[in-house]
């Protein structure tokens, strides 16, 4: 298990699979005229990715065994939940309507106090609701960028 | 002094507003922790798309000043830094605000700024017309050498990794080639719909540069805890500004550092304010004061880093190198105008481009007098919640993407990009070159497919892209920028692994002398029995 000891080993991992992806995609049933830099761009990708595999594979035996947690999961998944959740909405039920409970979801869940602290609860509706205003009359009054209303708005 | 000719542009009703306003939201974004100048830039591009290009340019140039310099509010007041390149200013700033003369700071550090800023603006208007005639001479093989070039050196000298930056760069590269072939116009990569047209720049520039700054806001939302402001004490405008005119050396030292720093493209803020408080402490005749409160330590970091601004735009502007990885936002804001880096600009769009320039020479002035009044009102915005920040970034990336070009697969880019890049940067890839990948990769097919041709007809493809000084020039700067900066890299990692092995010595030393007094312990308390 000593490739997921540090970030440099995932991270050559990651780039070994970038590089087959790119030589994959630019190579297997293309045509060589019109996929002529992607092939360069691909063979460059895999180069570089070589080099780094050698360069922690050399590197191994500094390594220590504490590995610092990158990511906090935990913390992280109910924020991209909420975002994907978003994105999918976004036309279905109309950009403004989304973004006011995408924005409020994220005051609510990321929000330093009590969920259930029903002064904090407020203030945030009401900042919410401020912000998806300036928001309409920005983009839609003054930029006049008009934005799929779907069901609602 | 054709600058000058343009000058009355400047001071349209219009054009002043959006000068105050982008100073205004550059000073407060840049002061909020945990935003940078690239991504409050990279956000207003959306807003800017929909004005003409002078307009949009102008509010742009505005906020790059204004972020850098609000960075520094902070940098003294909680000893963060609003931007890199405030680093060096929080080391005495933050010590001076401990000593209850935080406001005293502030007026230092924007008064600095603004010296430093004018002085970066005045090599901007004077070197960069007969810097962009060079550009003249190129040829679709430089053209393409010069894309490559603006790559290596934001990936490597830009960049913590070599390889990774460089990686960065040639995926930006990758990415820049789905969708249509620039000769051919058959298409590549296009798996999904979404893919049809491409990645948009603005699309690209939100999802890599806002998206992983959402993701970090509300990764440390919870862990966040109150900064403790510092009181901004009693301090008399006039009396800081007189006397931060009088530190003459400090200045010089961090202006002069701030112009060379900004001109080597790819070397950031960051790196000329840390020079420029070396050097002043170096130079000082009080050196041990630095790092106590000296004043002169945030005279010369903060005037070095606004000095950095102007020089920044003379590579991009000629040559469509950025200086720094806002100037490479810039270089962005600028193709979308339909504007092209290189001599046109002060011939065909002399009128935007001079516009441009002045402007930002004048929102050095806007930045003085609004920075010396927030300066006394500073303490609430670094007070604003992270969940709060993350919302607002999120939408708004959302919405400026859409108002591009009305598609909603230019949303679903955006945010699939910014997410690959958050757990990108978690393992060390970098947005900016990246984002320069994907701007200049473009340019650098269109050129490389032009020259190919070129080079078939005649004495072949290679030796027509290695022929010609400007060419072989071009290629040695690219080797050497990949070269110094492994050599640097290379000399820093046996500096770390010294110091780690120091530490562990120290540690193993610390521990065997406490088993000895462990020892020694034991043996009385025997000997006592």
């Amino acid at each position: 298990m000593i490739w997921f000891k540090s970030k440099e080993h995932i991270a050559a991992i990651v780039t070994v699979g970038i590089a087959l992806l790119a030589l994959v995609t630019s190579f297997y049933k293309t045509d060589a005229e019109v996929y002529l830099f992607p092939r360069i761009a691909a063979i460059i990708i895999t180069i570089l990715a070589t080099v780094l595999i050698v360069k922690v594979i050399k590197n191994t035996t500094n390594i220590g065994s504490n590995f610092p947690k990158l990511i906090k999961w935990k913390t992280l998944l109910p924020g991209l939940a909420v975002g994907a959740v978003y994105l999918f909405l976004l036309e279905i039920v109309g950009f403004y309507v989304t973004s006011f409970f995408a924005y409020f979801s994220i005051c609510v869940i990321y929000g330093r106090c009590d969920m259930t602290n029903r002064k904090r609860g407020i203030f945030k509706l009401v900042v919410s609701t401020i912000f998806m205003i300036v928001l309409f009359l920005l983009f839609w009054n003054l930029l006049h960028v008009r934005t799929p209303t779907g069901w609602l708005i | 002094m054709e600058f000058l000719n343009y000058f009355g542009n400047v001071f349209t009703i219009y054009h002043m507003s959006l000068l105050i306003g982008g100073t205004l939201a550059g000073l407060i974004l840049g002061a909020l922790p945990g935003l940078s100048p690239t991504m409050a830039v990279a956000l207003m591009i959306p807003f800017t798309f929909h004005m003409e290009p002078a307009a949009g340019l102008i509010l742009l140039g505005a906020m790059y000043t204004a972020t850098v310099a609000g960075g520094a509010i902070s940098a003294i007041l909680v000893n963060v830094p609003g931007a890199p390149a405030n680093i060096a200013t929080a080391l005495d700033g933050h010590k001076l605000a401990n000593q209850g003369r935080a406001a005293e700071a502030l007026y230092y550090c924007f008064t600095s700024s603004f010296i430093g800023g004018v002085i970066g603006i005045i090599v901007l208007i004077f070197f960069t017309p007969p810097l962009a005639k060079l550009a003249l001479k190129f040829g679709p093989t430089e053209l393409f050498w010069i894309a490559i070039l603006g790559i290596t050196i934001i990936g490597t000298i830009g960049s913590k990794s070599v390889i990774m930056g460089l990686l960065s760069g040639i995926i930006g590269i990758a990415l820049s080639t789905i969708g249509a072939n620039p000769m051919l116009g058959e298409d590549r990569f296009v798996y999904t719909e979404h893919l049809e047209s491409g990645i948009h720049i603005v699309a690209a520039l939100i999802g890599l540069f806002a998206i992983p700054q959402v993701l970090n806001l509300i990764e440390k939302s919870r862990d966040a805890k109150d900064a403790a402001v510092h009181d901004l004490g009693e301090s008399n405008v006039l009396q800081a500004v007189l006397f931060n005119l009088t530190r003459i050396k400090a200045l010089s030292i961090g202006s002069i550092i701030g112009v060379i720093v900004g001109v080597i493209p790819g070397a950031g803020g960051q790196i000329a304010g840390l020079v420029a408080y070396d050097q002043a402490k170096k130079l000082s005749k009080d050196p041990d004061k630095f790092g106590h409160g000296e004043p002169d330590g945030v005279i010369a970091a903060e005037s070095a880093n606004n000095a950095m601004v102007g020089p920044s735009l003379v590579p991009l502007l000629t040559l469509s190198i950025p200086g720094s990885p806002t100037a490479a936002v810039l270089l962005g804001g600028l193709l979308i105008h339909g504007l092209f880096p290189g001599p046109t600009l002060f011939t065909d769009h002399a009128e935007v481009t001079w516009t441009f320039i002045n402007s930002l020479l004048v929102a050095q002035v806007f930045m003085l007098i609004i920075g010396l009044f927030l300066s006394r009102h500073s303490g609430w915005i670094i007070k604003v919640p992270a969940h709060f920040m993350a919302a607002t970034i999120f939408i708004l990336a959302v919405f400026g993407t859409y108002s591009i070009q009305s598609s909603y697969s230019d949303v679903l880019i955006m945010a699939t990009l910014g997410v690959f890049m958050y757990f990108g940067s978690k393992l060390g890839f970098s947005p900016a070159p990246v984002v320069l990948g994907i701007i200049l990769g473009p340019i650098a097919e269109d050129n490389f497919l032009q020259g190919k041709l070129i080079g078939e007809a005649g004495d072949g493809v290679f030796a027509y892209f290695t022929s010609g000084v400007l060419n072989i020039t071009m290629i040695t700067l690219v080797i050497l920028s990949i070269a110094y900066s492994a050599y640097s890299e290379a000399k820093m990692n046996k500096l770390k692994q010294k110091v780690l092995a120091d530490k562990e010595r120290r540690l193993k030393n610390n521990n065997i002398k406490g088993n000895n007094k462990d020892d020694d312990s034991d043996n009385k308390t025997q000997g006592a029995i």
